[in-house]
């Protein structure tokens, strides 16, 4: 009897390795790349533990190749590098996420043969050479050793965090997780983050309310297709959706993506009541906002939930292109719901990366002939800085529209 | 009449289609502040913030540089300045905007500016606090009684000092004359905001006629350019009686200008001015009548011999009045404008010295917004005074 349960025990832990090893063989849970088994990101694609290889891993032949390759057959031509890695960690990451076929382009202009719907959600980084119209100041540039604007990490109850104003400068690294996590959206981090604090999102025709994120697309998603017109959609504007969250740490949020920009952008963030931002209810409505609200002021809305008139719900449903918002009630795709409780947040007025217009702003029209990730125009307006800003404010506020 | 009845529909219909084919990007009535000309980064700011951009004084790469960068703040309402100083950020000292505080940093327009200057307690001589509306005071305005005109009590100058937004809807309207009609009056708003046609030809169903080419376009930047929609020699008031609250008016730049001064306005019979008809003529002003009183007429259109229009209309340099022809003057009625410069000038109480037949000015650019003198008089207070007393009144002159 005793060995026949043992027997059962061994069939099941095996069984359940393999099923296992099926699973993280069939795609990287959750459509994470960066994380999972067998068939995605392995050690050797970013790393060389001596910075010396003459041959292939599966063959005698030389390597030759100095940008990413299967199986790791390639070597960075600076270094040895820190972390052992294969090149400069920037030049490491854009080695496969900038002009590539295979993952998504996420500097300048994208070079995916797939773009996607209304462009890319996060927009495109840029550096100090990649010149106009990505210049330094339209979004995240990597290498700046600039103070993030708004860099106020006590407010979260961090520590001094931030290491890009030395060396060298801002990191991609100093977003996401190198090695990925399947629960993170987009491999938000970083590590020195405390816990609890990454957004969390659902892959699916149907929302989930629960998580910050909501990548509407059918499931399941699989990650490392190398194919643009297969990862496209996961990546593009149009199916994006954000989930209303609230919670506080240190600042209020309704959305722990806005945690994420809020560990470099603290000044920036909060909602009403945190010194930074201001707006407390007097005669019954929020006033006094010292700045642009992104936390739990919700469009429209009179009284202790919003500003009372000075931003209209109204308007911004009617809206036939809309910026996103954190609301729990974005309807059945994205679009098409009552938006009653929607809060402006970071990513309702900036590409996460950036994009072609100062600041990264989204200049998008309410009623836009077409999206990209720039914005959008109406069929009759200029097409200026000016006429863009007032698309982005004229999203919610009538005042000077 | 039923044909002049279709006469006047289909005139209606041609207005309002005319109205439909402006272009919303022409600026619509010339009007800065709204339309597609003012944007929302003049004056507002996100986040407090401008270290990164194109240029600290150009961070949007349009060519066209923030002059002001960001010192005091945040500021409640995102501005990028406290409020009046970011109003007067463009509108003081700037060649590219129509100076109203103090000396004119630009040339003059002919006349003048038709509404003078504000003060500030900083400014001094000459223009002192008491010569004109005050920024930044907190003082009950003179004459404050809003529920003569229907208003609650509204101004909170009391509390936060005098702003140009009391007076101005910063947002800027298409309709209303120079954006007058403070948002803090809410919905009743309306009732005080005066109209106004920009044309050679004048139209006496606006309360102001700025009398300069058509169309007009807002926001040159270029003091050439505005200067005559600002002068006082182009500007003219129209007479459109009807009543605010329990107050007469005859023209809405006196009902707007009560929202504030309400005990100073008001026609023949209202309680704050008197004037009732006795032996055929008013009787019994209590205060200077500012609506319906006609210049010189008897009866109960006038004050019967109090004043003159024959005097008025053989002036060779008039006040403003409201009238609805001004050839004739035949209805011709003082108003509030008739005596005072909206903002202020160098004179006690923002109060035009204007000699009937003026000839000499007082120095510097500002001169004629003072009013003027015959060739002869001293310049002096008193002689100020009786001149604009004698545009009308032949007492004493």
């Amino acid at each position: 009897m005793k060995g026949k349960t043992w027997l059962s025990i061994i069939a099941l832990a095996a069984g359940g390795t393999l099923a296992l090893v099926l699973i993280l063989a069939s795609g990287g849970t959750a459509g994470q790349y960066h994380v999972g088994g067998l068939d995605t990101l392995i050690c050797y694609d970013c790393h060389t533990i001596h910075f010396s290889q003459q041959h292939k891993w599966d063959s005698g032949d030389p390597l030759t190749a100095n940008t990413p390759q299967l199986d790791g057959n390639w070597l960075g031509t600076t270094g040895p590098n820190e972390f052992l890695l294969k090149a400069p960690a920037n030049q490491l990451c854009l080695s496969c996420h900038n002009g590539t076929d295979y993952a998504p382009d996420v500097f300048g202009p994208n070079a995916n043969p797939t773009t996607p719907a209304n462009g890319r959600e996060a927009g495109a980084l840029n550096d100090q050479a990649l010149g106009t119209p990505y210049e330094t100041w339209k979004g995240h540039t990597l290498g700046s050793t600039a103070v993030p604007p708004g860099y106020a990490p006590g407010l979260l109850s961090y520590p001094d965090w931030y290491t890009g104003t030395t060396g060298d400068g801002l990191e991609c690294t100093h977003c996401h997780l190198q090695h990925g996590d399947a629960a993170k959206y987009r491999n938000l981090g970083p590590r020195s983050f405390p816990g609890g604090t990454a957004p969390s999102y659902v892959i699916g025709s149907a929302n989930d309310n629960t998580k910050d994120v909501w990548i509407n697309i059918p499931s399941p998603y699989t990650a490392g297709t190398g194919n643009s017109a297969t990862f496209a959609p996961y990546y593009s504007t149009a199916n994006i959706f954000f989930n209303r969250t609230d919670g506080t740490a240190g600042l209020k949020y309704s959305n722990r993506l806005s945690l994420q920009c809020a560990a470099c952008h603290a000044n920036f963030h909060g909602g009403p009541g945190d010194a930074n931002i201001g707006g407390n209810p007097g005669n019954g409505t929020l006033e006094g906002f010292l700045r642009h609200p992104v936390a739990q002021v919700v469009i429209g809305a009179a009284g202790a939930a919003g500003y009372g008139g000075h931003s209209s719900l109204t308007r911004f449903v009617a809206n036939t292109t809309k910026v996103k918002v954190a609301s729990d009630n974005s309807g059945t795709t994205g679009t098409n719901g009552t938006f009653v409780d929607a809060v402006p947040f970071c990513l309702s007025c900036h590409k996460g990366h950036g994009n072609q217009n100062p600041f990264s702003l989204i200049f998008l029209s309410r009623n836009a002939t077409s999206v990209d990730e720039q914005g959008g125009w109406d069929a009759t307006q200029a097409h200026t800085t000016a006429e863009g800003y007032r698309n982005l404010c004229g999203q919610c506020h009538s005042q000077g529209n | 009449m039923a044909k002049k009845n279709r006469l006047f529909l289909r005139l209606l219909l041609a207005i309002t289609l005319g109205v439909l084919l402006i272009p919303p990007w022409a600026g619509f009535t010339g009007e800065f502040h709204t339309g597609d000309s003012l944007v929302c980064y003049d004056c507002h700011t996100m986040h407090f913030s401008e270290t990164q951009g194109f240029s600290s004084s150009d961070p949007y790469g349009t060519g066209t540089p923030i002059a002001f960068p960001l010192t005091t703040g945040p500021n409640p309402y995102l501005l990028r300045q406290p409020q009046n100083g970011i109003c007067l950020s463009c509108h003081d000292g700037q060649a590219s905007a129509p100076d109203v505080m103090g000396a004119n940093a630009n040339a003059s327009p002919t006349g003048g500016r038709q509404a003078g200057a504000v003060n500030k307690v900083a400014l001094g001589s000459p223009y002192e606090t008491w010569k004109g509306h005050t920024v930044y005071s907190t003082d009950i305005p003179p004459g404050y009684n809003p529920s003569l005109i229907g208003l609650s009590d509204w101004y909170t100058g009391t509390t936060f000092g005098l702003k140009c937004i009391h007076c101005h809807e910063f947002h800027g309207s298409p309709l209303p004359y120079r954006n007058l009609g403070a948002s803090a009056l809410g919905p009743t708003a309306a009732s005080f905001q005066p109209s106004y046609v920009i044309n050679t030809a004048n139209d006496t169903t606006k309360d102001v006629w700025i009398n300069i080419a058509s169309p007009y376009t807002s926001g040159s930047g270029n003091a050439a350019t505005f200067n005559p929609y600002y002068a006082t020699a182009n500007i003219f008031f129209n007479r459109i009686d009807g009543t605010i609250g329990s107050l007469k008016t005859s023209n809405k730049i006196g009902s707007f200008c009560a929202t504030c001064h309400a005990n100073f306005h008001g026609g023949p019979g209202n309680s704050p001015i008197g004037g009732s008809p006795g032996n055929g003529n008013l009787e019994g002003f209590l205060r200077h009548p500012a609506a319906q009183t006609t210049i010189g007429a008897s009866g109960a259109a006038g004050y019967g011999g109090h004043s003159s229009l024959t005097r008025f209309v053989a002036n060779s340099t008039k006040v403003k009045v409201n009238t609805t022809n001004h050839v004739t003057y035949a209805d011709a009625s003082p108003f509030c404008l008739t005596c005072h410069k909206a903002h202020g000038n160098q004179n006690p109480f923002g109060l035009i010295f204007l000699s009937r037949n003026a000839t000499a000015f007082d120095p510097g650019p500002e001169g004629p917004e003072q009013g003027g003198w015959d060739a002869t008089q001293p310049h002096t207070t008193a002689e100020g005074y009786r001149n604009l007393c004698g545009q009308c009144h032949s007492q004493g002159n």
